[in-house]
């Protein structure tokens, strides 16, 4: 059993609108720590919004989003040495800074605010990059990577950092099935290894029942049903039986 | 018309092939005029917002000087060939030029009417333009890029100010190198301006000639005016690339829209700079 270190996220009535349009219309969702929370809806549902608000990168219009309790916009507000947990983000475009090397880019939170010695950051960086099965690749730009492996790239930055929550903006998002297989193992062994709460966000039905530990549903702004990932082929909601009949998965 | 025909006409049309009614949203010339002159106040706010941003970030850290010294690398020594170029040629086509105005006159004033417009004026904004062409509008294209492919949201989760690491650096160097560029396009124009002096048989006086009278008119007020403009028209190209840049958006589209504009929007200021900059020497 490995060492509880994820934090709790507790979403209530959050509302967003993009010139007048609702695309979050009060979304409730409590996430526990430690869980992979894997969040499915349909295109334009507004999943990547409400990553996005988890994530700080929205302010919400109404709603609060309370992480172990810390209201989000107070727990941003501070000072990087001051927060008691850090918070990771994978993004759909993997988001690498181009001008920088693979060890550059994952080591880039650690060497701007100078938290650890050049060996440890080393350490730090080869240890992130064997995790992703990335070793060796440390002076390659990402304009030589492929997709799947700038992905894992980003995944080693957000690892980096010790993160005790992970955001996933459709991480296998334009690869091939192997490699889809390959990033879901990958969220699975983040779990196992350091405890971090997982919030990814895919469209990916067969992803979301084999990596999740619950799964939400979000339609129409709102999470209309969240289920443990193997009660979710049983769900009686009618949203829920849509999409996985859409997606063959009905059990 | 028959009775029949009438009918069909009176009947009402299905929703999808009913014309759309006139929008209340479609702007008269008034509401156009007015859009610009918000989206001009927009962009000169969020210029402001950044310069102001940039100087409460002002400081030298050691991951600051090392970008730093890679932009200082961009914006000047990679510019120097070209601006040698520019300015060899802007230097020579003066001397041709006045040589030919002069002609029935004298051409003894040759070394000043070069001297005082490379540093007074040719220098600074010939510098600008090159430096916003150059390298604001890359600026803009590298932010703006950054922008889109959500490289800047990265930075943010990973609590990495973007003004303090994507906008100092930028701002320090060409604050540094532009000045100093300026300075050798000077020496490079008037070095110009001297070749066709001697080797431009229309012109009847000696480089001796040129350079004593050039000596004779240029005072250090001149160069330092020269200077002010470079410094000026530095922190317009940085503030102006960077603000384009952050508000970037839509793709590949987005960033070539914030790429020309930044270059347009960095050239109207440099002239209008130079104007207020010209107005306020004159007065002092």
């Amino acid at each position: 059993m490995h060492e509880q270190r994820g934090v709790a996220i507790d979403i209530k009535g959050l509302h967003k609108s993009f010139n007048g349009h609702d695309v979050l219309q009060g979304v409730d969702l409590h996430i526990e720590a430690g869980e992979i929370m894997v969040i499915v809806g349909g295109s334009g549902e507004g999943k990547s919004v409400l990553l996005r608000h988890i994530a700080g990168l929205e302010t919400a219009d109404s709603g609060s989003i309370r992480l172990n309790d810390a209201d989000l916009q107070e727990y941003l507000r501070l000072p990087p040495e001051e927060k008691a947990f850090r918070l990771s983000m994978v993004f759909q475009s993997s988001a690498l800074l181009n001008s920088l090397t693979v060890a550059e880019n994952v080591s880039l939170r650690l060497k701007e605010h100078r938290t650890h010695s050049r060996q440890e950051v080393d350490r730090i960086v080869t240890t992130c990059l064997e995790q992703v099965d990335l070793a060796g690749s440390e002076d390659k730009l990402p304009s030589e990577l492929s997709g799947g492996m700038r992905k894992r790239v980003a995944i080693a930055r957000a690892l980096a950092v010790e993160p005790q929550v992970i955001l996933y903006d459709e991480p296998t998002a334009d690869l091939d099935p192997i490699l889809t297989v390959q990033i879901g193992q990958l969220v699975q062994r983040i779990q196992q290894t350091r405890g971090a709460t997982q919030v990814v966000v895919a469209h990916n039905l067969a992803l979301a029942t084999e990596i999740g530990t619950h799964i939400a549903v979000l339609r129409g702004g709102r999470i209309v049903d969240h289920q443990p990932a193997e009660a979710f082929g049983r769900s009686t909601n009618p949203f829920t039986q849509e999409f996985l009949r859409a997606a063959h998965l009905r059990v | 018309m028959s009775a029949t025909n009438d009918t069909v006409i009176m009947q009402p049309l299905p929703d999808r092939q009913r014309p759309l009614p006139p929008t209340a949203h479609a702007p008269g010339f008034l509401g156009r005029v007015g859009r610009s002159v918000l989206d001009v106040l927009q962009i000169l706010g969020e210029s402001v917002f950044v310069f102001f941003g940039t100087l409460r970030r002002l400081r030298i850290t050691g991951r600051t000087w090392t970008r730093i010294m890679a932009q200082m690398v961009r914006i000047g020594t990679d510019t120097l060939p070209l601006a040698f170029l520019v300015s060899l040629f802007v230097g020579m086509v003066l001397v041709v030029q006045a040589a030919d105005q002069l002609q029935q006159y004298t051409q003894e004033i040759l070394g000043s009417i070069v001297g005082l417009a490379m540093t007074k004026e040719l220098g600074p904004v010939i510098m600008g333009f090159l430096i916003a062409g150059r390298v604001g509008s890359s600026v803009a294209a590298e932010i703006g890029s950054m922008n889109v492919n959500d490289e800047i949201n990265a930075l943010r989760t990973m609590d990495i100010d973007p003004v303090l690491f994507l906008s100092v650096p930028r701002f320090i160097a060409m604050i540094v190198a532009l000045p100093m560029l300026v300075l050798y396009a000077d020496v490079i124009g008037i070095a110009g301006g001297a070749v066709v002096v001697a080797a431009d048989p229309a012109v009847k006086i000696s480089v001796h000639q040129y350079l004593d009278n050039l000596t004779q008119w240029i005072n250090f007020k001149d160069i330092v005016v020269g200077l002010v403009k470079g410094f000026v028209f530095a922190v317009i190209v940085s503030v102006i690339g960077c603000t384009f840049g952050f508000r970037t958006k839509g793709g590949s589209e987005g960033v070539a829209v914030s790429t020309t504009a930044a270059v347009v929007w960095s050239f109207v200021l440099i002239i209008v700079f130079d104007y207020i900059i010209v107005r306020l020497a004159i007065l002092f």
